[in-house]
């Protein structure tokens, strides 16, 4: 069931009335509601994991039980580690075990030796790494004795698959969400108009801009014979074919999930103005970097474990946020790029300068030392989604091989229909710069829309409507969706 | 709660006033705006047009609406009978067949024109957009052509509202039209509307002539049966409305394909052998490749050629 379609168009309408006026502000009803309502929403995609995830929620449930309970440190480790290696144990047979088969028969061929590696030929769950990452920060919590663990069965199976978070994230801590799940929730006026407008503009950029970019990008990407400039700007369509797909995706969710009381973590605070990586990756994908630096980079030492560690730390949290991503040579790279470009700044300890600060405050591009920066963060991020693009290593350098020819400097080139999907993609992402670069200042895009009048919110509306009406783009599953 | 309820409301209906208002204006947006299937249009409306009183109807796809001329073949019958060509960009056999039933009273002659290929090729049924333009135009499937067809595209059988709302895509075709005016370097006459010789092309050679190649392929000529039945109870439908089919087979290129009439003779008679009711004739070889527009277009010579060709074998049976 995905967010742009009509099932879900009729799904939430239900479970909103249910929840609001059936449970009529009843906490366990509203949360047994959330749960049915979470394992329907994943049955639709396939209901044979829904086991998986069952199976999943009760492992970290009784480990956290368990852990709670334990009188010494050895017990408590134990059931730590079973829940770890279980749970990561279920990611590695579903996602790397092909790949790490592949790559072990392809190493011991050097050798010529030649091996059957038997592979799995199994379908990757959906969600499966972002309902892992939930539990296990539930598990890592409890060891460090942050939080006590959930003796109410309901209330943690809801954490872990609450239906608006369940395949794509933002990837909730126990420590923000519980509470929450745990509290008496009334409607808010604020919230729930907050989140109507972000479903809204999230549905903006998934079908508006990154439906229309990705035909587009696949032709580009797939051609053997487009200009240098062509496959320059198929790489910058993709960067805003990603952004949209997965932010909009994200803030769908955070809509839906404020129109039934809670606040999600915000994922995405407009990364395309950051002025250096450190400053995108504060803003790209929030809920799995500081997951990974809560979870990975600090336990490792992070940046107060000498000159050295510090830089096999930045390396080793790029490169697993990269294979996060999928079992597949091209994202270890691009977690690889994204640690080069990053070291610079962290050696000379700049990667902290824009953390409170955002781009040019003032409202006018006065600063163009900030504007170059900007630019420069964005090519390199760009550089980069190349390979995150590319089905092989090969296929990449084959990319930049010839997008780096003479014929960059020309005029970009497309056949027929796709310069209308072109001026189509190119209008609307005009339309998200000049939206988001409005509304920097704030923590999400219409944050505050219903301080304004009614008539400003009915042409919002009119506005967003009319464009998903009319330039819906090629319908397409959320890219996320398969990681 | 009352006060969000009460913005929810507003919204809600804002949003469905907005969506009845699309979707009722969608067939009247598809008729105004030029976009690929604007053909519809005007094969829709000349078919339902009672006060003119057409005798003859040419179906075919872009080679037929650039490569004949109604009027010509009109004017070179006795009493120039009223003729329309009501072809269209990619109006296969089978969609042609679509149009049947619904050719008024005063016909006389249909006459099909079809590429070599068509009685070899498997059964294909026009794209949804096609079939989303014909009813945004007004266009409906009828008893004698679900008998006719036997399967009809399912689409024809959605609701008008359902088809209004999908076809919001027309106006993405719309866009296209216009943004192709603009960035390609050949210009053609706004001709795509006319009953008679929609021919747009302002030259007689395309500036990269051939353009495209198209396989030629006489070895392995087979006939699909579904096609020749399909044909046969066309013919038998209008033997019964007393019009007669014919059946033009249009000019290869000789720069794209280089025909042995033997085996063009012999793929004919078999056709003919298999659809005797209905009247072959074979343009197969009629023009020379300084009478392509390109690969497979004709250019207006190729056209006045056809055309005169035509009316002389109509004359002449």
């Amino acid at each position: 069931m995905l967010f742009n379609s009509f099932s879900f168009a009729i799904f939430f309408p239900i479970v909103f009335i249910l929840y609001w006026f059936f449970a009529k502000g009843n906490l366990k009803i509203q949360n047994i509601l959330l749960l049915v309502a979470s394992y329907f929403f994943y049955a639709c995609w396939d209901y044979r994991f829904l086991f998986l995830l069952i199976f999943s929620t009760l492992l970290d449930y009784f480990t956290g039980i368990k852990m709670s309970d334990a009188t010494t440190r050895h017990n408590k480790k134990f059931w730590f580690w079973t829940s770890v290696i279980i749970n990561l144990g279920f990611l590695g047979i579903f996602k790397y075990y092909n790949f790490f088969a592949a790559s072990f028969a392809e190493f011991i061929a050097h050798f010529g030796l030649h091996v059957n590696i038997w592979t799995l030929q199994v379908i990757l769950p959906v969600g499966i790494s972002f309902y892992t990452f939930h539990g296990l920060s539930y598990v890592i919590d409890i060891y460090n004795d942050k939080i006590k663990a959930e003796k109410n069965f309901v209330d943690y199976s809801v954490f872990v698959s609450f239906f608006p978070l369940l395949v794509a994230g933002p990837i909730e801590r126990a420590t923000h969400l519980l509470p929450q799940i745990k509290q008496k929730r009334l409607m808010d006026y604020e919230k729930a108009s907050n989140g109507i407008f972000l479903i809204l503009w999230g549905l903006f950029k998934k079908i508006v801009i990154a439906d229309n970019c990705s035909p587009l990008v696949e032709d580009i990407f797939a051609s053997k014979d487009m200009t240098g400039s062509t496959l320059l700007m198929g790489t910058i369509l993709f960067a805003f074919q990603i952004y949209a797909d997965f932010s909009g995706y994200s803030d769908i969710a955070i809509g839906a999930a404020k129109l039934l009381g809670i606040d999600l973590i915000t994922n995405f605070k407009f990364p395309y103005f950051s002025r250096n990586i450190g400053e995108f990756w504060r803003r790209w994908h929030i809920s799995l970097s500081t997951w990974f630096r809560d979870y990975l980079y600090i336990p490792l030492g992070g940046s107060k474990a000498g000159k050295w560690k510090s830089i096999r730390n930045v390396f080793i949290i790029f490169i697993v946020s990269g294979f996060w991503h999928g079992a597949n040579w091209t994202f270890i790279i691009w977690g690889g790029i994204h640690a080069l470009l990053f070291l610079p700044s962290f050696l000379i300890g700049n990667n902290k300068k824009y953390q409170k600060s955002i781009i040019n405050p003032s409202g006018v591009v006065n600063a163009l030392k900030e504007f170059s920066q900007m630019l420069w963060t964005f090519g390199a991020v760009c550089f980069a989604w190349i390979f995150f693009r590319a089905v092989s290593l090969s296929e990449a350098f084959s990319f930049i091989r010839r997008m780096c020819s003479k014929s960059l400097l020309s005029v970009p080139k497309l056949m027929g229909e796709q310069n209308t999907d072109l001026l189509i993609c190119m209008a609307a992402i005009t339309v998200l710069l000049l939206v988001e670069w409005r509304h920097r200042k704030k923590e999400f895009v219409f944050e505050g829309i219903w301080k304004k009048n009614i008539w400003y919110r009915i042409a919002v509306l009119v506005v967003i409507i009319t464009s998903v009406y009319y330039f819906t783009g090629k319908s397409a599953s959320f890219i996320y969706f398969q990681f | 709660m009352k006060k969000f309820l009460k913005d929810l409301a507003v919204y809600l209906v804002v949003a469905a006033a907005l969506l009845l208002l699309f979707i009722n204006a969608q067939p009247f947006l598809t008729r105004a705006l030029p976009n690929d299937y604007s053909r519809h249009h005007v094969i829709v409306d000349a078919l339902k047009n009672k006060a003119a009183s057409p005798e003859i109807i040419i179906l075919g796809d872009s080679r037929t609406m650039f490569g004949v001329d109604a009027k010509t073949i009109s004017n070179n019958l006795p009493n120039k009978p009223l003729a329309y060509n009501l072809a269209s960009v990619g109006q296969s056999y089978f969609e042609s067949c679509y149009f049947i039933s619904a050719v008024p009273a005063s016909t006389r002659h249909i006459i099909q024109f079809i590429g070599y290929t068509a009685f070899r090729e498997p059964r294909t049924d026009f794209n949804i957009d096609k079939a989303m333009s014909m009813m945004m135009n007004g266009y409906k499937v009828d008893t004698v052509t679900r008998q006719l067809i036997g399967k009809v595209n399912p689409y024809f059988d959605k609701s008008i509202t359902a088809v209004a709302f999908e076809g919001r895509i027309i106006l993405k075709s719309s866009l296209h039209v216009l943004l192709r005016s603009v960035l390609d370097n050949e210009t053609f006459a706004d001709n795509y509307s006319d009953l008679y010789f929609p021919h747009i092309y302002t030259t007689n050679r395309h500036p990269q002539y051939p353009f495209y190649k198209v396989p030629c392929d006489l070895d392995t000529m087979s006939v699909n049966p579904y096609t020749v039945a399909l044909a046969n109870r066309v013919d038998h439908f209008l033997q019964q409305k007393n019009i007669q089919y014919h059946i033009v087979m249009l000019p290869v290129n000789p720069d794209i394909c280089v025909f042995d009439k033997s085996k063009a003779a012999t793929y004919i008679a078999q056709l003919k052998n298999a659809m005797p009711g209905i009247d072959f004739i074979n343009l197969t070889g009629a023009l020379d490749n300084t009478q392509f527009y390109d690969a497979e277009h004709p250019n207006k010579k190729g056209a006045k050629i056809i055309s005169l060709m035509v009316a002389d074998s109509l004359k002449s049976r």
